[in-house]
């Protein structure tokens, strides 16, 4: 029962910034995207 | 097709048969030993890059570097946070200066210091020849990482795949039962998919990003082939 909370935690965090890492990835090109989109639009 | 390997691995972690010592626990391997292999890989990735930036003077070396620097700090957290939970529940405690552990942290220090050098220095050119130096220092800690099982007196165990030849001659293979080195040699693959797939998508960002600093569109420092001038922004 206690290794089974060892594993979960192990898991849970791993895939948890995996998946945290690919989603800020995600808003930061869509940011990037529109402030460049804004900077040709302005120019 | 990461998402598929990592599902593939996750099904073979969990039907190959448990550790005879260490019981169930042990299947934290699966996702631990893929992380760290992860942090070498793109460890590597960083310091030949740098290297490459610090000949050629070519943007998308340090581009590259940059991407890859940041998903060392990941990694490497994410090798460190995965060994202490299973450290727990085998060695007794989340935390030890043993030499592994410890050359593994101090790996962390060097990239979240590479991180916090790339955000503090303003000027381009001295941003990425700074970054490269720190980036082939980094490069340096992997070896010492690898090795420092037997190199030192340490309490975390020996490689489980990657031996040394000499050390493979005498000991033999550390995972005997085939299920449990598919198991891990699939998730190393995942990981290994995945990690490409995370660098793909960051240096598409670091692009982006570029772009924007660049003062002007036909100077952005992205250009196949750019070459970086001392002081400009590309």
């Amino acid at each position: 029962m206690t290794h089974t909370v060892y594993i979960v935690a192990a898991y849970g965090i791993a895939f948890g910034v995996l998946v945290g890492y690919y989603l800020s990835l995600i808003q930061r090109t869509a940011e990037a995207k529109k402030d460049l989109a804004a900077r040709r639009r302005d120019a | 097709m990461a998402l598929l390997a990592l599902l593939a691995g996750q099904i073979a972690a969990f039907t190959a048969p448990p550790d005879r010592v260490q019981g169930q626990v042990q299947r934290i391997m699966y996702v631990h030993v893929p992380s760290a292999w992860a942090m070498y890989l793109t460890v590597i990735v960083v310091g030949v890059s740098s290297l490459l930036y610090l000949i050629t003077r070519q943007w998308r070396w340090d581009l590259i570097a940059h991407a890859a620097g940041e998903l060392a700090v990941v990694l490497c957290g994410l090798a460190l946070v995965t060994g202490g939970i299973w450290g727990k529940p085998t060695w007794g405690t989340w935390w030890t200066w043993d030499a592994r552990l410890t050359s593994t942290a101090l790996m962390f220090i060097i990239f979240a210091g590479y991180l916090l050098l790339r955000s503090f220095v303003e000027d381009p050119g001295r941003r990425a020849r700074l970054a490269a130096v720190v980036g082939i220092i980094g490069l340096a800690d992997v070896p010492i990482i690898h090795l420092s099982v037997y190199w030192w007196r340490t309490l975390h165990q020996a490689p489980s795949v990657l031996r040394p030849p000499v050390v493979l001659r005498t000991q033999g293979p550390a995972i005997e039962d085939p299920r449990m080195l598919a198991a891990l040699l699939i998730n190393v693959a995942a990981f290994t998919l995945l990690y490409f797939f995370f660098l793909i998508h960051r240096v598409r960002l670091g692009q982006l990003q570029g772009e924007l600093e660049a003062p002007k569109p036909e100077m952005a420092p992205l250009a196949a082939g750019a070459v970086h001038v001392e002081g400009g922004a590309g």
